[in-house]
């Protein structure tokens, strides 16, 4: 029998509002001090969990974070290779005009910057660090909460959910 | 599954599987194709250059809001070639329901049972199994002369008597109600999983 909390992978997160206002000051927090393109906080899976963008980056941020996932769960099968007992702490990518760094948060979370190449790297470092350490209480609180799962999952949902699915998908065969 | 409720989003992850050239790539394309394009993000396809998956493809599909709520189906397919192993391994990581896309031409039948072996091992490790997960098979290239009868495919590979549905991937056909179901079947399972039949109501 398959258990919610028996699971090895970092499924059925919750992020509640609070924390995600609390998450998003701190990258505004990092934006400020760096000048940075883009910063993603992203989950193991790929799903973006707060973004800050500059309004010059014209990109699809969805599709970002989840090349950025992927490529940090590779990562993770490189380091292992290698011998190290978790994942890299930080993957850099140097470009002619753009770097992008992924660094790590906790297991079920990292970090992706991207800025321009006049931004000493040793700068990202650091004011990464530093955002990690606040960022690491306030993702903590946001695990599995069965009840709240259970509420946005009810009967409601679940009608309304199948009837949405007919209609959109049947609209797609026209 | 995610849920991001300082945006009501909940985010579900479907990964398609099976062996190598089976259709998994087409039925994404496929629904890239038709779907409504407010509903679609781009597809992402990690390719050789002879069109095979190396890494993965993946599309985000959204059906609007729903009760308060905005429903996000991540969609990802595996590479079927063999030695990809490590990979497929990867993105079952978080996976909350199943496609398994099998080959209809008769001399494919080793390779989609040995695939659904290598599934079932893969989900093992991550604390999971076929028999007590959301998952359909579908039968795919119904169109070709060589394919299988489907009551020798259920007695092959259907041994969890899962729903399954017959398709012809570059036709389109049988590619939405696969999705569909399973998307049924994800959120079912999480209801039962958490019991939700026994609480009167909520919210
Ligand atoms: N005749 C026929 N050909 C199909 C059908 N579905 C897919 N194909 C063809 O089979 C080939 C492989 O399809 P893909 O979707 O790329 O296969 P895949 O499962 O993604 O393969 P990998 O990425 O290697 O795992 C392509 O040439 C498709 O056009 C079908 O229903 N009928
Ligand atoms: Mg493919």
């Amino acid at each position: 029998m398959e258990m919610l909390n028996h699971s090895k992978d970092a499924s059925n997160q919750i992020l509640t509002r609070t924390q995600f206002e609390k998450i998003t000051d701190c990258l505004s927090g990092l934006a400020e001090k760096l000048r940075v393109s883009m910063i993603l906080l992203v989950n193991s899976s790929g799903q973006i969990v707060a973004e800050r963008v500059s309004s010059s980056w014209q990109g699809d941020s969805t599709v970002l974070s989840t090349l950025t996932a992927s490529s940090y769960a590779a990562s993770k099968e490189m380091a292992r290779l290698l011998g190290e007992v978790s994942n890299f702490q930080m993957v850099l990518y140097e470009g002619h005009h753009q770097n992008m760094m992924m660094a790590k948060i906790n297991a079920d979370f990292f970090l992706a910057v991207a800025f321009e190449k006049g931004v000493a790297i040793g700068m990202v470092r650091l004011f990464t660090k530093k955002t990690i350490e606040q960022l690491l209480p306030i993702l903590h609180q946001g695990k599995e909460d069965r009840d709240e799962i259970k509420k946005i999952f009810d009967h409601e949902f679940q009608n309304l959910l199948g009837d949405a699915l007919d209609r959109s998908f049947k609209e797609s065969l026209e | 599954m995610f849920i991001h409720w300082g945006l009501r989003e909940i985010h579900l992850k479907i990964v398609y599987y099976g062996p190598g050239l089976s259709g998994k790539t087409e039925n994404l394309r496929y629904i890239y194709n038709r779907i409504d394009p407010k509903l679609k993000g781009d597809l992402v396809m990690l390719k050789s250059r002879e069109d095979r998956t190396i890494f993965f493809d993946f599309l985000q599909l959204e059906i609007g809001h729903i009760d308060g709520k905005k429903p996000k189906f991540n969609l990802y397919t595996v590479p079927g070639q063999v030695h990809y192993d490590l990979t497929r391994k990867i993105l079952l990581n978080s996976v909350d329901g199943l496609v398994f896309v099998a080959d209809s031409q008769k001399e494919m039948m080793d390779s989609n049972l040995d695939t659904i072996l290598d599934l079932e091992e893969n989900l093992i490790e991550n604390g999971k199994t076929l028999e007590n997960f959301p998952w359909v098979l579908q039968y795919n290239k119904r169109d070709l002369p060589s394919a299988e009868p489907i009551a020798e495919m259920e007695k092959k590979l259907n041994f969890f008597n899962v729903p399954f549905f017959e398709a012809v991937a570059t036709q389109g056909q049988g590619i939405f109600p696969t999705l569909k179901e399973v998307i049924k079947m994800v959120v079912a399972h999480i209801r039962t999983r958490l019991g939700e039949e026994n609480k009167v109501k909520s919210l």
